[in-house]
């Protein structure tokens, strides 16, 4: 559990008092700076922005409602976080109902290794090269492809940057579970965007259009 | 100077004291299947120093993981740089107006 500093401490707990007492206001400034990780949390899950809002805005009404069951034994953000990803797994569940085949994954544990599939020398692939649309697209279509318990653990650790252990306590999993997920997120996505498979994001140099090593 | 030397060794050196003596350590050689179980950890310095020695040991000697632990770097980069997830246009003031009215 991560420690909080002593000042911004108190300064949530007063604040979770008043919310508690029924001030929205109070609850507004809890609730603001967890917007983008509420959002992109639910987003993990539903891969759909109209139904990440409505879980994300879910999860804060239910958070107002029960705000008296917090005790501050974490921050308030993994807390509400926790109600955000339950809702979306809900709205999900839900969906999934309709479908004739259930397109929930068999819950295969996460032993078993994973090896990379790609050994090709990577160059590096600079972060300002993430303007051209292509490679944001590559990358978008990358971590739609994984499978939602990897991509929740990559959103929450390599975007929203949670500790493993806040990772772990939003997801409701062990540290040696989110480390597992991690490793695999990231062999994965890195086998998806290994260039040379369509080698669109070359930046124009022909030299890295042919980094494989066949 | 003792030298220790358990199972095969990779030719990496490294020197450690205890009660005032310098030991030669030699790092002991790892597989690639336990290389790429760790290299996630590795990047986020989350690994023992004896295994990170080793580690860094191997990937000195081997191609295929350095460009497993480049590329898997990169990843981690571009991720975080490219992929914001950035919350729809209006969503604050939906949100503030909901609790209003709750």
């Amino acid at each position: 559990m991560e420690a909080l500093n002593p000042s911004l401490e108190t300064r949530e707990s007063e604040l979770v008092q008043k919310a508690g007492a029924g001030c929205r206001e109070a609850f507004y400034q809890l609730v603001q700076p967890c917007e983008r990780v509420l959002f992109a949390s639910a987003m993990a899950i539903l891969n759909n922005e109209a139904d990440a809002e409505e879980a994300a805005q879910e999860a804060v009404l239910k958070a107002f409602t029960n705000i008296g069951r917090f005790r501050g034994g974490c921050k308030f953000s993994t807390w509400i976080t926790q109600i955000c990803i339950n809702e979306a797994r809900l709205k999900i569940r839900k969906a999934r109902k309709h479908l004739y085949q259930s397109i929930d994954e068999p819950e295969k544990g996460d032993e078993g290794d994973y090896f990379p599939r790609d050994f090709a020398d990577w160059r590096e692939i600079p972060s300002e090269a993430l303007q051209r649309k292509e490679l944001r697209e590559a990358l978008q279509r990358a971590m739609a492809s994984l499978p939602e318990k990897y991509r929740e653990v990559l959103i929450l650790r390599d975007i929203q940057h949670l500790s493993i252990e806040e990772t772990a306590q939003v997801l409701g999993i062990g540290t040696g579970n989110v480390k597992t997920r991690l490793l695999r997120a990231r062999l994965q996505m890195r086998d998806a965007l290994a260039p040379g498979i369509d080698g669109n994001w070359t930046l124009g140099r022909p030299e890295h259009a042919k980094v494989r090593a066949w | 100077m003792l030298r220790f030397e358990l199972g095969r060794v990779c030719g990496q050196d490294r020197f450690e004291s205890f009660w005032g003596l310098e030991y030669r350590m030699r790092v002991i050689e790892i597989s690639c299947l336990e290389v790429w179980k760790e290299i996630s950890n590795y990047i986020d310095n989350d690994v023992e120093p004896e295994l990170r020695a080793r580690m860094e040991a191997h990937f000195k000697a081997c191609a295929h993981c350095t460009a497993i632990l480049d590329g898997t770097r990169n990843v981690v980069k571009l991720v975080g740089d490219g992929m914001e997830y950035k919350v729809p246009a209006g969503f604050s003031r939906r949100l503030y107006d909901r609790i209003k009215d709750k």
